[in-house]
């Protein structure tokens, strides 16, 4: 039973067939086909025009170093310059380790990189401060929400302090389809209308933020982490919870093994989803606090933070955010369902 | 009646962390009545090297969804006999022959759900 020849060059073993096409490849061509493939998303998507100055979010995982691998390998050919930043949320000994990585990452590939810690940004609110203060409130995992949210706002204005024009993140197929599993189980059609789609087109005075890796499935990206030999870092976080996301890619699992393509077929379908009228988000406008995107008197980050610093953590979490009125005193938030505690994406 | 059979296992990914941290393993597979292959090696796997979590690592009869495995460099996937029947080294035909090596990679999941790229 031998090990097919490649498909691509017909002379080496064939080390693994690609998930879309099935076709069997070796090593070096599959690299190749990969690093093709991310370069046709960003050129047909026009996502980073030459001379853009790019910040790319680094955690030293391994999307996001096959991320900064691959468009370094690019960067000539698309007249970019990369810059790397990396944002620390003070969780003590976990994002020392990943921050270690990410340092090596930046020595050996020579790119600048810039650290953004949550404790300058967010009036000394570390994950760990976090964690305390949501630990009280009986759902540990709550502070996952908060995570997502301030890592997004924390990558942006470490992007600004480099002079970046975009932002790429490494999320890949697999990410998509879960995020479009989870925001169709949850109901969550304002997200199912921003999720689709390339790239953010950086509104209210936002970056423009996209997702080279996109269309590459997770298993393709640890296979070209693995054969290139990359040096990542994959730990769990101390945090780390039993969250909705994780039913979410098991589900996706089970239907990838069963159709292969699933996980593309479903980020695509996402793109071309049309909600229906009754469904679609007013647009939004803008915080009063801080001037960002949102669809509410306050921004997430900023209704989150309001949250911490009045001692009453949960008050933004959950779909109403009632009780967050920020001219009148706090009032008691009314039960407003389960609160949506999974760590959301960088989106 | 297969012989004891030298081989070498690495966990990647992740997946080490379900292996008190340690990412290669020399194994010698005891001999015994059935020939080894892929099944059973990873059953051998879950009761001997495993620390932790087995439903992590294994779900029912093959490795969890979302995990990776390499054999001699290649996606075990490929090999034509696919699982439960493939015979480790048994890639070209030819008889089981060291070094070979199984490498083990993910679960991403550990990772992912936390805090991501």
């Amino acid at each position: 039973m031998p090990a097919p020849r490649c498909a691509s060059c017909h002379k080496a073993r064939a080390a693994l067939r690609r998930p879309r096409s099935g076709q069997a490849l070796c090593t070096t061509c599959f690299c190749a086909a990969f690093e093709a493939e991310v370069l046709h998303t960003v050129v047909a998507g026009r996502l980073l025009p030459p001379g853009a100055v790019v910040a790319v979010g680094a955690s030293g995982g391994k999307d996001s170093t096959v991320l900064a691998h691959v468009l370094r390998e690019l960067a000539p050919r698309l007249g970019i310059s990369l810059h790397l930043v990396a944002v620390d949320e003070g969780i003590g000994g976990y994002r020392d380790a990943a921050l270690a990585a990410v340092r090596r990452q930046a020595a050996r590939w020579e790119l600048p990189l810039t650290v953004v810690a949550y404790a300058e940004l967010f009036g000394g609110w570390t994950m760990d401060a976090v964690a305390r203060s949501t630990a009280g409130s009986g759902r540990s995992r709550s502070c996952c929400t908060f995570c997502g949210v301030l890592r997004r706002r924390a990558l942006e204005e470490g992007a600004r302090r480099v002079g970046a024009t975009h932002v790429v993140t490494g999320h890949n197929a697999d990410d998509m389809a879960e995020t479009v599993l989870m925001n169709f189980l949850r109901g969550d059609a304002g997200r199912l209308a921003r999720g689709g789609g390339l790239g953010s087109p950086g509104e209210g005075g936002a970056l423009p933020r996209c997702r080279p890796l996109q269309l590459a499935s997770q298993k393709e990206v640890v296979l070209y982490a693995h054969f290139r030999r990359l040096d990542y870092f994959s730990e769990e976080c101390v945090y780390a919870p039993e969250a909705f996301r994780g039913h979410a890619r098991d589900l996706l699992k089970l239907l990838e093994a069963a159709r292969p393509s699933a996980v593309l077929d479903l980020v695509h379908s996402a793109e071309r989803l049309a909600l229906a009228p009754a469904a679609r988000p007013p647009p939004p406008g803008a915080c009063s606090r801080c001037g960002a995107l949102a669809s509410r008197a306050l921004c997430q980050a900023c209704a989150l933070l309001e949250g911490l610093n009045r001692g009453r953590p949960r008050l933004a979490i959950g779909k109403g955010r009632r009780g967050l009125d920020e001219e009148g005193s706090p009032r008691e938030p009314q039960p407003s369902g389960p609160p949506t505690s999974e760590p959301i994406p960088g989106f | 009646m297969a012989a004891p059979l030298s081989v070498q296992v690495e966990f990647g990914g992740g997946a080490e962390l379900l292996f008190d941290g340690v990412k290669k393993h020399q194994v010698t597979l005891p001999g015994q009545e059935e020939p080894w292959d892929i099944r059973n090696l990873l059953v051998w796997i879950k009761k001997n090297l495993l620390k932790e979590r087995p439903e992590l690592f294994i779900r029912g009869d093959s490795v969890r969804p979302g995990i990776l495995v390499l054999i001699n460099d290649a996606d075990w996937e490929l090999l034509e006999a696919g699982w439960g029947q493939a015979a480790p080294g048994r890639q070209d035909g030819s008889p089981l022959l060291p070094p070979f090596l199984l490498e083990v990679l993910g679960p991403q999941c550990l990772q992912q759900l936390a805090l991501g790229k």
